[in-house]
């Protein structure tokens, strides 16, 4: 089993959850969109 | 305050108790509105958006709960209601297994789509009144249940050891024990 | 001419069964300790006996049909097939002898929800239900997240090559590494921290809602596993609309997301790979998915005006939109707020984002973001080969981890699986016309049975007809294994028929 440090891990869960963000940030964006074209 | 609201807010609070159900079959025709609504307290008061929210059911367990021996007659009906800071403190005991909840008297404006909160469904409680106390449920020990239980346990136990034992034994052929 | 199990086969499938099934039993520590905890003696004499039940089965296959022979493919299917039965059957005990279920056929509905992650619920009063019933209720979508396949591994199975057999059968086609024993600790890892990290951000929300110490936690850990587990039982009737709180909310949404993101993404980022959350093909394609369906969910709740302001519109078109893409099915609006004012145009991309679902090897159901890509590129790859010279050779790459090959069975089995969802949704939808009930309600419904969803539009009740729920029965449990093993033991029943 390739060995995983510590590091490793917690720099993982950081961007698992980066990207969790930056989904939520993109639909935001969507509804901004609508909101500003009126949809 | 003018005539006409005084009057109006007299008709809604003087009006005969809605039950939830009937506000869930119909919501439409019953949003905005004044009612009148009574449960069982259910849960604790969640602080949460600036308020203070309470779970309410309306339903056949309200009455008697199958944590307290009741029959089984459908699911939950429940709606989240925003308390009066003021009469938060007059909820003493809130339903679950363990508790049977106050039951409590709101009235106030069922929001099938509440803006202020985000969109959810709640009621708005303008006044709140404790029709009955609740009180700890007592469960009698099912004694059937936990002698069957405890001779099941012992079965297994008994067997896994003889397992245990049999397979240990030096020179064993492992073929079932 | 089809195989037929011989003898010292079905020894193998009844004792490795036994053992998955032994395993089962062990989970159900769990609650037995919570309703000691809050002095729950009936639900403890309840789950002892359930416990009781599941060794005893072990003790006696173990005795009467141990073998050391291995497991076939075949085989293998049919110890998943046999477990899942056995799990349902004796992790409905505690449920039927609790009192909070009508019947025990309504009792083997919430174990089959819970343990295929779906989440509708035929559990009568369930603001009264005991503690130790929670634990297990949500318990089990935690456990159904990581698959009886990871318990059985986890706990007992000696032959690693009969363990892979069984492991494919449950639709985990990836091995995360080299050896499966050590791919079920991966997804253990994984799973654990998640967990605990959701249980402690959302318990410290819970204790700043004023919730007393015990609660706060228990809800935080019960939220945190089923939303891991993209199941969607709750504790409260009022399911995520019981906390009032976005940031709650937002915590859910990331548990959920993450746990419909592949296994193996989670290793490969996990072990330094990390640009795998760029690279990766199948989570590009589940973006996409995310960003088509949410647009078509808030451009639907527009179109009905059901919202008044951009705050509460976005925040439920994104909860509910997250809820039914990663296939978990909490609602912080109850179903009939959905049935009435959503509209159909934001109903249908509910539907449309229920029926796709998550990322493969995860806890999400439905037909999958993998299969949706690899269709793409399979269309993709038809028409460049027809585009093409003659005497070329034409090739479609997908990134999963390393470089992979288009491969033309790949693509006839994608398209079969998808064709055997999509037949799935629609016979469910027809049950539920041939019972009356109006055509998006049903076609919802049968969707969120079949793709382990668990949002509701109002159908699935106590009351519903029994042929109805063993149907959703049915379907919840043929979506989760992903019709394969399933197909097999259509085949292993019409062999039996036939005779040698």
């Amino acid at each position: 089993m390739r060995f995983s440090s510590p590091r490793d891990r917690i720099l993982g869960i950081t961007l698992e959850i980066a990207y969790c963000v930056v989904m939520y940030l993109a639909l935001f964006a969507i509804a901004i969109l609508f909101n500003i074209l009126g949809g | 305050m003018d005539a006409a609201a005084t009057v109006a807010h007299a008709g809604g609070s003087e009006s005969s108790l809605t039950s939830l159900a009937d506000v869930f079959a119909d919501p439409k025709a019953y949003d905005g509105r004044t009612l009148t609504i009574r449960g069982e307290a259910i849960g604790e008061i969640v602080r949460a958006q600036g308020e203070l929210w309470v779970q309410l059911n309306d339903d056949p367990y309200t009455r008697k709960s199958i944590a307290e021996g009741g029959a089984a007659q459908g699911q939950n009906v429940s709606i989240s209601v925003v308390l009066p800071r003021q009469d938060a403190n007059l909820i003493e005991y809130f339903g679950d297994f363990h508790t049977k909840g106050d039951i409590i008297e709101v009235t106030g404006r069922f929001n099938a789509i509440c803006e202020e909160h985000g969109g959810e469904t709640d009621f708005h409680a303008s006044s709140v009144r404790v029709v009955s106390r609740g009180y700890r449920i007592s469960h009698p020990l099912d004694v059937p249940m936990a002698v069957a239980s405890i001779l099941a346990l012992l079965l297994a136990g008994t067997l896994a050891a003889v397992r245990r034992h049999v397979i240990s034994r030096p020179g064993f052929k492992r073929k079932g024990w | 001419m089809l195989l037929r199990p011989s003898k010292k086969d079905y020894a193998a499938i009844l004792h490795y069964s036994g053992q998955i099934v032994a395993g089962f039993g062990i989970t159900m520590l769990l609650p037995l300790a919570t309703a000691f905890a809050y002095r729950e003696w009936n639900m403890a004499s309840a789950f002892a006996l359930a416990m009781s039940t599941c060794f005893l089965f072990w003790l006696v296959t173990d005795r009467f049909f141990y073998t050391k022979r291995e497991l076939t493919w075949f085989t293998g299917m049919l110890v998943v097939t046999l477990s899942w039965a056995l799990a349902v059957t004796f992790g409905a005990i505690p449920f039927r002898l609790s009192g909070f279920y009508a019947s025990f056929v309504d009792a083997t509905f919430d174990v089959m929800s819970g343990f295929t992650t779906t989440g509708l619920t035929l559990i009568q009063d369930l603001d009264h239900a005991p503690y130790s019933l929670h634990m297990w209720r949500q318990g089990l979508q935690f456990l159904g997240g990581q698959g009886i396949i990871v318990l059985a591994l986890t706990f007992l199975v000696r032959s690693l090559r009969g363990a892979v057999k069984v492991y494919v059968g449950e639709a985990r086609e990836e091995k995360l590494v080299p050896s499966v024993r050590s791919t079920a600790v991966a997804i253990w890892v994984v799973s654990l921290t998640y967990l605990a990290l959701g249980t402690i951000v959302l318990m410290i929300i819970n204790l700043w809602s004023r919730m007393a110490l015990d609660r706060a936690f228990l809800h935080a850990l019960w939220i945190s596993m089923t939303a891991w587990g993209t199941g969607g039982y709750a504790p409260s009737s009022l399911s995520t609309a019981y906390y009032h709180n976005v940031a709650a909310e937002f915590v859910i949404v990331c548990l959920m997301i993450l746990g419909a993101i592949n296994f193996v993404i989670h290793q490969a980022v996990w072990y330094g790979q990390r640009r795998e959350l760029i690279q990766n093909f199948e989570l590009r394609t589940f973006s996409a998915v995310v960003l088509f369906t949410f647009t078509l969910t808030y451009l639907g709740l527009g179109r009905s005006d059901a919202f008044g302001s951009l705050a509460s519109r976005f925040r439920m078109a994104l909860f509910h939109l997250i809820s039914a893409q990663t296939d978990t099915g909490f609602m912080s609006i109850p179903s009939f707020a959905l049935k009435h004012y959503w509209g159909d145009f934001a109903t249908m991309a509910l539907i449309i984002a229920m029926s796709i679902g998550g990322l493969a090897c995860s806890t999400a159901g439905g037909i999958k973001a993998m299969r949706v890509g690899l269709a793409i590129k399979g269309i993709v790859l038809e028409v460049r080969k027809i585009m093409s010279p003659e005497r070329g050779v034409v090739y479609e790459y997908y990134h999963h981890v390393r470089q992979h090959i288009l491969k033309d069975n790949q693509v006839k089995m994608v398209g079969l699986i998808a064709l055997a969802y999509v037949s799935t949704y629609l016979s469910g939808a027809l049950v539920g016309l041939v019972y009356g009930f109006p055509l998006v309600d049903s076609l919802f419904e049968s969707v969120s049975a079949t793709a382990n969803v668990g949002l509701t539009i109002g159908i699935t009740s106590p009351a519903l007809p029994v042929f109805m729920k063993m149907f959703y029965i049915l379907q919840m449990w043929v979506g989760r294994l992903e019709f394969t093993a399933v197909f097999v033991l259509a085949g292993f029943l019409v062999a039996l028929a036939r005779g040698r």
